[in-house]
């Protein structure tokens, strides 16, 4: 990690200094016809071009340099680091001052530009929440005031059609809404887990129960012999691993569930084929209202893997999300 | 006809519970808080109790322990999602069951069916049945679907207990309790041992069990039908 950073930082500051020496070069070369004053101006170029791009510190280093360079290769006398007239020494302080202005210009511009994206992603968020409660919420209204109305002369079967449809946009709300408090209570530092023993192939198979219910589909569940006990929460737990399952079984046709042990470590592995999300963007699953190239035109909110991830990393466990043999895969460790 | 109270603050819930009680057939009976429900209860014993655990004062549950002082009648607790916490202690004062709101109609009737079928008389038959499932208390044997099974004498108790609460869930420290004795509740592991052999004899699957069902953090569960 140090190592990073020192090599990144010594490319920033390369990548300031190149320009400087462009610019020595090219005034070198048109030293006689070139006025002094002109060179001042052209060597602000490289202290400007590192100032708007790397910060404060890597523009103090090269507007030191500038100053230096154009003391030692154009003030007289030249090749000397001594300077006679006054007036140069104020030309460095101001390559310094402009400098250090200019910077700090570009990192409050900088900033307002990362607040912007900021309220960009509320609305964003704001406007996917708003049309995943409208839409059930629309159903409800318009299905229950049908019901209601007098001038409607509906079937009985019409009449049930309704009332089934009123029911499953009710129970879409409710998940929806469960996740959105869920997701306050971790914002808020509300969930405190209760650890006890408990074995997971219970707790992920009370979940794999209540998606295949859901779905009415099943899963190819596998689970290894021997598992170790796990100290948990099992309510916080099942719930995670409901809103995996969920995902897996809302974008993918087959869905593989295994459970394993290496050590005194459960792995819990929960695979989906179909339509899965592209290699590239498997770093931004699990964030927090983020959604794929592989949603668009499925309902959700981009809570549910947020959520997992959390209970996960709440109960001393890690996630770890692939994509295997066409498969969309998120592996589970747990102690 | 039987009775059942309707311990909530809520009118709107009160009014919806009361609708569909009535109309499968029950006599209902309200109380808007704990000392309300206790008058009520204490003038005439219900035959179930469908008790809110967020009411305003006093909590539900210090209703169910002055309940419990004197009555047996089949409670079933409801509440919501942000209380869930609140589960074992509500088992562990005497609960007979639990819904987390918001339920369907069809959930709750099924729950109250199934517990006042339980609460109604003593069984005398020694033959205990549950789908394909059947227990000789006499003759200590189990058969699933005619054909017997063999159960080492832990599973055949628990399995007992499971078959004499049909519907109700029952907590882990419970069964450590009623199977292992008194010093056991906190050996978990014995009891996911001997319910996960029990399983592979008495599921058609075992890994999505359908008999006993997991109360994932509480217990476990026996479903028929």
């Amino acid at each position: 990690m140090y190592n990073f950073d020192m090599t990144k930082n010594i490319r920033l500051y390369l990548e300031g200094l190149a320009p400087l020496v462009v610019i020595s070069m090219v005034c070198y070369m048109y030293k006689d016809d070139l006025e002094l004053l002109n060179i001042a101006m052209l060597y602000l170029l490289p202290i400007l071009f590192t100032a708007t791009r790397y910060g404060r510190v890597p523009t103090f280093f090269v507007s030191l340099c500038a100053a230096l360079l154009f003391d030692i290769l154009f003030v007289p006398p030249v090749l000397h680091l001594t300077v006679h007239d006054m007036e140069y020494l104020f030309s460095f302080i101001i390559m310094i001052t402009v400098g250090q202005l200019v910077s700090a210009l570009a990192t409050k511009a900088a900033k307002t530009k990362e607040l912007e994206a900021g309220e960009k992603l509320y609305e964003a968020v704001l406007g996917s929440l708003s049309h995943e409660l409208r839409t059930p919420l629309a159903v409800v209204i318009g299905a229950t005031s049908s019901l209601l109305s007098k001038e409607l002369k509906l079937s009985d079967a019409e009449r049930i059609e309704l009332c089934e449809s009123a029911f499953l946009s009710a129970k879409s709300m409710q998940e929806l809404i469960e996740n959105l408090l869920a997701s306050a209570r971790f914002e808020s530092g509300g969930v405190k887990p209760t650890f006890s023993i408990c074995s997971i192939d219970e707790v992920v198979g009370s979940a794999l129960l209540r998606v295949e219910k859901k779905y009415s589909k099943e899963a190819v569940f596998k689970i290894a012999d021997d598992l170790p006990s796990l100290n948990t929460d099992a309510l916080l737990l099942e719930q995670a691993f409901y809103n995996i399952l969920d995902n897996a079984f809302k974008y993918g046709n087959n869905v593989k569930v295994e459970i394993e042990s290496s050590m005194n470590d459960l792995i819990v592995k929960v695979c989906n084929d179909g339509n899965i999300p592209r290699d590239h963007e498997l770093s931004f699953a699990g964030e927090k209202f983020c959604r794929l190239s592989n949603s668009i035109g499925i309902q959700g909110t981009g809570l549910g893997l947020f959520l997992t991830k959390r209970t996960v990393e709440a109960l001393g466990g890690e996630c770890e999300i692939y994509i295997k043999d066409g498969y969309f895969c998120i592996s589970i460790e747990l102690r | 006809m039987k009775q059942i109270i309707i311990i909530d603050d809520d009118q709107a819930i009160r009014k919806l519970l009361t609708l569909a009680l009535k109309g499968a057939g029950y006599e209902t009976l309200d109380a808007v808080n704990v000392e309300d429900a206790l008058n009520k209860v204490a003038l005439r014993v219900p035959d179930l109790v469908l008790l809110d655990l967020g009411l305003p004062g006093k909590s539900g549950l210090s209703f169910l322990s002055r309940f419990r002082e004197w009555s047996d009648a089949p409670v079933i607790v409801v509440s919501a999602v942000s209380q869930e916490d609140k589960k074992i202690d509500a088992f562990e004062l005497g609960a007979d069951d639990y819904l987390t709101k918001p339920f369907s109609t069809n959930e709750l009737l099924a729950r109250i069916k199934a517990t006042l079928r339980r609460y109604s008389g003593v069984s005398t038959t020694h033959l205990l049945e549950c789908g394909d499932l059947r227990l000789d208390l006499v003759a200590r044997v189990v058969t699933v679907n005619g054909c017997e099974v063999k159960a080492t004498p832990k599973e055949y108790e628990l399995l007992k207990l499971f078959m004499q609460n049909i519907g109700k869930v029952l907590t882990h420290n419970w069964l450590l309790k009623e199977v292992w004795g008194v010093g056991y509740q906190n050996e978990v592991h014995y009891l996911r041992v001997f319910m996960n052999q029990l399983r592979q004899k008495i599921e058609s699957d075992p890994s999505r069990p359908k008999k006993i069902v997991t109360e994932t953090g509480i217990g476990y569960r026996m479903v028929c039908g």
